[in-house]
C-alpha cells in the first residue's frame, strides 16, 4: 500500500493539497523519478 | 545510537540520512507503530527529526515524528512517549532554527543553527485534513511522508507527490508492498 501526500510547494511554506492511499503500485514506479 | 556522516546539499544545508538508531529494545511500547529492522533496532532519519532541545546539560529531548525520547548525553534512552500535538509544533517550530551534524566518531549529535531551504513550514489545507479523515488515514503516517518519502513523483501543476509504503490494517498484510 502506498500513501500519497500531494504538496505545493510555495516560497515561505509547503502546502499540503491532499493526501490519499493506493494500492496501484505500477502506476507510481512507472512515473517514479530513480 | 550511532550516527553517520552528514552531507551537504549544494547550498549548505547539512542532509543526513539514517542519522541515528536506537537499540530497539528501548522502545518496547512503541515498536508496533514505527520502523524497525530484522535486527531489531529503529533507524530514525534526520529528515524525521522533527527537532530537539536541551533539558539538561548532560540530556536531550528529542522528537522523532510524534515520538519523543528523552537521551542521555551517552546516548541511553531514558524515556519514550508520543508527544502531544502541542508539543509537536513546538519542536516543529525548533525544527525551523535548527539542523543537527554529527560530532567526531559519530557519536555525538549536536544543534547547528542554520535554517535551509527543505525547512520551510509545513501547512495543511482544509481539503487535506478532511481526507485523513475521510480516508482513514493517521496523520501520523502523512507526516513521516512529508518528513521522510520513499520517493517523489512529479505532480499536475507543479506539485510533488510524496509517496511512502505503508501498512494499511485495515487492508492486511497483502497490500504491504516492497520495492
Amino acid at each position: 500500500m502506498l500513501l500519497c501526500v500531494v504538496i505545493e510547494d510555495q516560497s515561505e511554506e509547503r502546502v499540503v493539497v491532499t493526501v490519499y492511499k493506493t494500492s496501484k503500485l505500477d502506476k507510481y514506479l512507472e512515473r517514479g523519478a530513480p | 545510537m550511532a550516527c553517520c556522516a552528514p552531507r551537504r546539499n549544494s547550498n549548505d544545508t547539512h542532509v543526513v540520512q539514517d542519522l541515528v538508531t536506537f537499540p530497539f529494545t528501548a522502545l518496547p511500547k512503541l515498536a508496533s507503530s514505527i520502523d524497525s529492522t530484522a535486527s531489531g533496532r529503529y533507524i530514525g532519519t534526520v529528515n524525521a527529526l522533527v527537532g530537539f532541545h536541551q533539558s539538561r546539560e548532560d540530556m536531550k529531548t528529542i522528537a522523532v515524528g510524534r515520538i519523543c525520547l528523552c537521551i542521555h548525553e551517552g546516548f541511553d534512552v531514558l524515556q519514550c512517549r508520543t508527544v502531544t500535538a502541542a508539543r509537536f509544533d513546538r519542536f516543529r517550530c525548533l525544527r525551523l532554527r535548527q539542523n543537527f551534524e554529527c560530532g567526531e566518531g559519530g557519536r555525538r549529535v549536536r544543534q547547528r543553527v542554520r535554517a535551509g531551504p527543505g525547512m520551510r513550514p509545513i501547512r495543511w489545507t482544509a481539503h487535506a485534513v478532511a481526507n485523513l479523515t475521510d480516508r482513514e488515514i493517521e496523520r501520523d503516517e502523512a507526516e513521516r511522508t512529508i518528513a521522510a518519502p520513499d520517493r517523489t513523483v512529479p505532480g499536475h501543476g507543479g506539485r510533488q507527490v510524496l509517496l511512502r509504503k505503508f501498512h494499511d490494517a485495515s487492508w492486511g498484510s497483502r497490500c504491504y508492498s516492497v520495492w
